[in-house]
């Protein structure tokens, strides 16, 4: 007999594991973070250090409206376009 | 009827079981082996186009088609004649308020309860009564259980990887149930939210497990015996609050009767839990569950209630949800004196209320 795959086609299988290019330096480039709105201490403290080890020429930071949504298409646009690299979440 | 999945031979449906929990297809439970045969039976029933898409379903992103509901739905065991409430179930599902990612994902225990009402309810034969959260009917379980299904193959949510719940709750497996419509003397929950008398629907609303409250006395004393069981410190409810917490709160048309025939409205009933089933600040600050070491010194007071709420005094009784209309009521479970509590979230998994297609309108 035979029977179906019942799993979901998705577009994002190959991109799953897919890192962003790293620069080799954050000296000198615009930092963004997109906050997910729980730890404002958290991201504050994270873009403390980042300013003292890396010297950056500026960071961004972004709120997600809901914590547990992903980003708005529109506010990830808005950051990348602001910045050289952005860390756009973070697990606990 | 040309279907696009892939076609994998076994020799018998053990040998389909087995590979279904090997390639890890299934949630934990047997399944049906979905042959073309039943799945083109399920399709042609409904009526759908099998590639049409309803949808990502997240973490995944696997695309709802119809194909894909068709063949989990098989899998749970469900008759083609339960179809058209799987699929209006997902689609209320994929809806912004319900936050399916939040959903699939989270730290806290809640999952989507379906709630049917309307004819085809009683025409499928989804409980209604006794036991109504539980076990012994074909119809609450396989359709429950399509819907897992369904979030498991197409959003890939396995438990740690990436879904964070810490404890989840049996109705991870199936969580679907009817409102005694008969033995409700109100109106009914899609009418009520704004669906016409008559027809069928499907509400999503994503909560805990069931909390029984037993009690048979005056409506004031089982309104406060509710409120007693609603309202406690650690509750998401109430740490959330502002951020999309809602609450439903089954009764059995015994109770609902009697609240009726003291002259209680639904809107009163839910006025009234909403300013007595709350917790004192200061006990949410004793207890210390406004702040976790993850949040780094937030405080969700600060991030998440509205400002109304008076922090400068502790002794301010704090609401679990922003309105009373955010307290669905449904009658539920037989002839008894007993409630039932459902917690919902907090983030989002707000009830949608989705129609079941008639098959005459369907293309």
């Amino acid at each position: 007999m035979k029977v179906l795959n019942p799993v979901g086609e998705t577009r994002y299988e190959e991109m799953k594991d897919r890192l962003a290019p790293r620069p080799h330096t954050l000296e000198g480039k615009v930092i963004g973070f997109v906050d997910d709105g729980a730890g404002q201490a958290y991201f504050d403290r994270i873009a403390e250090l980042l300013h003292d080890i890396c010297r950056p020429a500026a960071i961004v930071k972004r709120v997600k409206p809901l914590l547990s949504s992903p980003s708005p298409q529109a506010l990830l646009e808005d950051i990348r376009q602001r910045c050289d690299v952005v860390v756009v979440g973070t697990g606990i | 009827m040309e279907l696009k999945s892939e076609r994998i031979d076994v020799a018998d449906a053990g040998e389909a079981v087995e590979l279904f929990f090997q390639r890890r297809w299934t949630d934990g439970l047997a399944i049906v082996p979905p042959t073309e045969e039943k799945v083109v039976e399920m399709l042609r029933y409904a009526g759908r186009d099998p590639s049409e898409a309803l949808g990502e379903i997240p973490p995944y992103r696997g695309m709802a088609t119809i194909e894909k509901l068709a063949i989990n739905s098989v899998m749970a065991g469900c008759l083609p004649e339960y179809f058209p409430v799987v699929i209006a179930a997902v689609e209320a599902l994929l809806e912004p308020e319900s936050n399916l990612n939040g959903i699939q994902t989270t730290q806290s225990s809640v999952e989507p309860l379906i709630i049917v009402n309307g004819p085809i309810a009683r025409e499928l034969g989804i409980n209604a009564t006794l036991g109504v959260f539980g076990r012994g009917y074909r119809a609450n379980g396989t359709i429950g259980r399509a819907v897992r299904l369904i979030l498991w193959n197409l959003g890939r949510n396995f438990p740690g990887e990436p879904d964070r719940s810490t404890y989840s709750h049996p109705g991870a497996w199936s969580y679907c149930i009817a409102e005694d419509e008969e033995g409700n003397p109100w109106e009914p929950l899609h009418v009520e939210r704004g669906l016409p008398l008559g027809s069928s629907a499907v509400t999503v609303f994503s909560c805990e497990a069931p909390i029984a409250v037993s009690v048979r006395a005056s409506a004031e004393q089982c309104l406060f015996a509710l409120c007693e069981s609603i309202a406690y410190p650690g509750c998401n409810c109430y740490r959330f609050l502002g951020g999309g917490t809602q609450l439903l709160v089954g009764m059995t048309s015994l109770s609902a009767e009697q609240l009726h025939r003291e002259g209680w409205s639904k809107q009163d009933i839910k006025r009234y839990l909403w300013e007595h089933a709350r917790v004192p600040y200061w006990k949410m600050e004793k207890a210390g569950v406004l702040s976790e070491p993850d949040f780094a010194g937030s405080n969700l007071a600060d991030l998440l209630w509205p400002k109304w709420i008076d922090r400068s005094n502790p002794d301010t009784l704090v609401p679990a949800t922003v309105t009373p209309d955010d307290i669905h009521i449904v009658v539920c479970g037989g002839r008894s004196g007993r409630f039932v509590v459902c917690h919902g979230w907090g983030y989002g998994g707000l009830a949608v209320t989705r129609e079941v297609r008639p098959l005459a309108s369907a293309p």
